[in-house]
C-alpha cells in the first residue's frame, strides 16, 4: 500500500511542476521569455506546468540574472521556503558564471555558490521552448528523486 | 439502526460522498482550466491534471511558517474538508442520500459557509500581509453573494413549504427553479472565486492570496476543499432540474448535463472579464443580487 | 472588438499551441551553439580579444595550445565568429543542449604545435583555405604557400635573402 502511494507520487511529481520564477538582477531578457512559456504558443499549462506567485506552492525555481550581493539573501530565502522536493533550473549564462557582469564588485557571479543547481539552460536568454524542456526534464529528475536537493536529503 | 449508519457512511464516503465528489469536483475542475484554455487559444492541461496536482502537493514536506500555532495550521484544511464532505453527503443526487431530515437545508447553507470561514480564519493565522489582505476581501465577499445564494434557498423552502432537500430533488421545473438556478450562479462566480470576483486570491495583486503561507498537505486539503465545493454547488443548481424525471439514467444524465453547461457558463464568465475592485463587486451583487432575490421571492410565492 | 467575440472564435479555431516535441524551426542566422573546428584554428587570439564577457580563453603548453570555451559564459553576441580570420568558428543552427553539470558546458579543444621547416620552432601555419581567401585566388596564394609553414622570423629572413639575391642578381628563378 505504501509503495503505491509513493510511486503514485513520483508519477504526479512529473506530472504537475509548479514553477517559480525568481530575478536576481537579470537585464530581464530570460524573464521575458519565460512569459511565452505559458502564451497560447508554448502553453506550459499541456504539461501540467503552472507559474505560481509564492515560492511555497512551487516545484521548480527557474532562476535568472547573476546574484548580486542584494539578491542573495532573497534567493536563498525563496529556496528554503520551497517545500523539499525542489529542482533549480538556472537560466541563461548570468546564473552559470555571471556572464559579461562577471568580475563586477557587486556580483557574486555563479547561482552554484549559493544554491544547488539542478539544470542550466545555456542561451543568452534561451528560447522558450528550452525552458519548457528544461522544465520537463527537472519534472522528470523529480520523479526519480535525482535532484541534488533530494540527494542531498538522502546523504544526511 | 446499523443499517442506517452503515447507509450514512455509505453516502459519506462514496455516494455522493468524498470519493465521487472528488473525482467529479476534479473532473469539473480540470473541464474549467480546459475550457478557459481553449477561450484563450491555448492548448490546456491534461484530464488527469487536479487528480496529480493534489497528489504532488499532499506527497511535498510542510513549512509551518514561525509563530503559527501548528495544531490551528492543519487543523483549519481538516475541518474545512469536513464540513465540505458533510454537505456533500446531504446532497439530494439522482439515488438519493441515505441522510436526510426536515431542516437539512438549513444545515446544508451552515456547512457550506464553512470554508468561508476557515479561509477568513486561515489568512489571519499565517500572519502574512498578503494572505490578511485576502481574508478581509473574503469576508467582505461573503457578506455580498450570500444574498442571491440564500434567498433563492429560501424562496424555494418556501414555494415547496419545506426545508427538506430531497423535496427539492423532487419537484417539478417551474419558472422560479429556473430563476433560483440563476441567483444561484450569480453566487457561484464568487463563490468559486473565478475572475470578475477572483478578489480574494487575486495572483497579480496579493500573489496567492488567503493560501500563500500554506503548503504541503494542508494545501493539498484546501484543493481538494475547493473541487468539493465545486461539486457540491454546481451539484445543488443541477439537483433543482432532476425532479421531473423517473428513471435514474435519464436524472443522472440530465444532472451532468445541467452540471456541464453551468460550468461552460462559469468559465465564459471567467474567461470573458477582468476582475473587478472589491467595491464594484460588492455594489453589483447588493444591485444586481437584491433583483435577484426579489425576482426568485416573487416567482416563488405569486407564479 | 468584443471580448467575447475574440474568445468565441479561439473557441471555434484548433489552439495555437505547439507540443514540446514540435520545434519552432531555427531562424537563419541564428546564433546557437558555438562551433570550433579545431584542425584550422592557429591560436590566434583574436576570439579572446574580442569576447566581452571571456568565455574564450587560450592556454599554451610546450607541444600543444588549448582552445577553452564556457557556453556558461557567452552572450552569443557573435564578434568572435565575425572577427575569426580562418572561418574556424560558427555558429550550429540549434540551440546548446540543457545540462545538468557545470562542467558539461566546457569545452576544450588541443591544437598541436609544429615545427618550423627550416628552425623547428613551434608555429601552426595558417590553413589553405584562409590563404586563397587573403590573396583572393590560387595564384596569387601560391607565392605565400611556399613560406606559410615556416616560424615568422624565418619567414622574414626567407623573404629578406630572396630580395637580397633579387637585388645582387644571384636570383635563381
Amino acid at each position: 500500500m505504501n509503495g503505491i502511494f509513493s510511486k503514485l507520487i513520483n508519477i504526479s511529481r512529473r506530472r504537475s511542476p509548479w514553477v517559480y520564477r525568481i530575478n536576481a538582477g537579470s537585464c530581464n531578457g530570460c524573464d521575458i521569455e519565460v512569459a511565452p512559456c505559458f502564451s497560447p504558443r508554448y502553453d506550459g499549462e499541456q504539461i501540467g506546468g503552472v507559474l505560481q506567485g509564492s515560492p511555497k506552492h512551487a516545484d521548480i525555481l527557474l532562476i535568472s540574472g547573476p546574484i548580486t550581493l542584494r539578491t542573495r539573501a532573497m534567493v536563498e530565502d525563496v529556496y528554503n521556503q520551497i517545500p523539499s522536493p525542489k529542482a533549480v533550473i538556472a537560466l541563461g549564462s548570468c546564473p552559470a558564471s555571471g556572464n559579461v557582469f562577471r568580475g563586477s564588485p557587486t556580483v557574486i557571479g555563479s547561482a552554484e555558490a549559493v544554491i544547488p543547481v539542478d539544470l542550466y539552460v545555456p542561451g543568452c536568454p534561451p528560447r522558450p521552448q528550452a525552458i519548457l524542456e528544461a522544465i520537463q526534464t527537472a519534472a522528470r529528475m523529480l520523479e526519480k528523486g535525482e535532484t541534488r536537493s533530494q540527494k542531498e536529503v538522502k546523504n544526511d | 439502526m446499523t443499517s442506517w449508519w452503515l447507509k450514512a457512511i455509505f453516502s459519506l464516503l462514496l455516494w455522493p460522498g468524498l470519493i465521487t465528489g472528488a473525482l467529479f469536483g476534479w473532473f469539473l475542475l480540470w473541464m474549467s482550466r480546459k475550457i478557459i484554455a481553449r477561450l484563450q487559444g491555448r492548448q490546456g492541461p491534461p484530464f488527469y491534471q487536479p487528480f496529480f496536482d493534489f497528489w504532488k502537493l499532499a506527497g511535498k514536506k510542510t513549512i509551518i511558517p514561525r509563530g503559527v500555532n501548528p495544531f490551528i495550521f492543519y487543523a483549519l484544511p481538516v475541518i474545512s474538508l469536513l464540513s465540505v464532505v458533510l454537505a456533500l453527503a446531504l446532497l439530494p443526487v439522482p439515488g438519493g442520500s441515505a441522510i436526510s431530515f426536515e431542516g437539512d437545508l438549513v444545515l446544508l447553507i451552515y456547512l457550506l459557509e464553512m470554508p468561508a470561514l476557515i479561509d477568513i480564519l486561515a489568512g489571519y493565522v499565517t500572519r502574512s500581509v498578503y494572505a490578511q489582505v485576502g481574508a478581509v476581501r473574503e469576508a467582505l465577499l461573503t457578506i455580498a453573494y450570500n444574498l442571491p445564494f440564500l434567498s433563492a434557498l429560501i424562496a424555494l423552502a418556501l414555494r415547496l413549504k419545506t426545508f427538506q432537500l430531497s423535496s427539492f430533488a423532487s419537484a417539478p421545473i417551474s419558472v422560479a427553479t429556473v430563476l433560483a438556478a440563476l441567483a444561484l450562479f450569480l453566487a457561484l462566480l464568487a463563490q468559486m472565486k473565478v475572475n470578475p470576483f477572483s478578489i480574494p486570491n487575486a495572483e497579480q495583486e496579493i500573489v496567492a492570496g488567503i493560501h500563500v503561507e500554506y503548503n504541503g498537505l494542508p494545501l493539498a486539503l484546501f484543493e481538494l476543499t475547493h473541487a468539493l465545493e465545486l461539486s457540491t454547488l454546481v451539484g445543488l443548481i443541477a439537483c433543482l432540474f432532476i425532479g421531473p424525471f423517473t428513471s435514474i439514467w435519464l436524472k443522472i444524465f440530465i444532472f451532468l448535463l445541467v452540471a456541464a453547461l453551468v460550468i461552460i457558463l462559469l468559465n465564459i464568465a471567467a474567461a470573458g472579464t477582468a476582475r473587478l475592485k472589491i467595491q464594484r463587486a460588492f455594489r453589483f451583487y447588493w444591485t444586481w443580487g437584491v433583483v435577484a432575490a426579489v425576482v426568485v421571492f416573487i416567482a416563488a410565492l405569486v407564479l | 472588438m468584443n471580448i467575447f467575440q475574440i474568445i468565441f472564435s479561439n473557441f471555434g479555431k484548433r489552439s495555437r499551441t505547439r507540443r514540446p516535441e514540435d520545434r519552432v524551426p531555427y531562424p537563419t542566422d541564428f546564433r546557437g551553439e558555438l562551433d570550433h573546428q579545431a584542425e584550422k584554428c592557429v591560436l590566434c587570439g583574436t576570439c579572446v580579444y574580442v569576447c566581452s564577457p571571456g568565455a574564450i580563453t587560450l592556454e599554451t603548453e610546450e607541444k600543444n595550445g588549448f582552445w577553452h570555451y564556457d557556453a556558461g559564459r557567452c552572450t552569443f553576441c557573435g564578434r568572435c565568429v565575425e572577427y575569426c580570420p580562418t572561418d574556424t568558428l560558427s555558429f550550429l543552427s540549434r540551440s546548446a543542449p540543457n545540462v545538468s553539470q557545470r562542467t558539461d558546458q566546457l569545452t576544450t579543444h588541443a591544437i598541436e604545435y609544429q615545427h618550423c621547416k627550416r628552425c623547428g620552432a613551434m608555429i601552426i601555419p595558417l590553413p589553405y583555405e584562409t590563404l586563397v581567401r587573403i590573396y583572393h585566388s590560387e595564384e596569387a596564394a601560391q607565392h605565400a604557400i611556399q613560406v606559410h609553414e615556416l616560424c615568422e622570423r624565418c619567414r622574414s629572413r626567407v623573404q629578406s635573402e630572396s630580395m637580397k639575391s633579387g637585388i645582387s642578381g644571384t636570383r635563381k628563378n
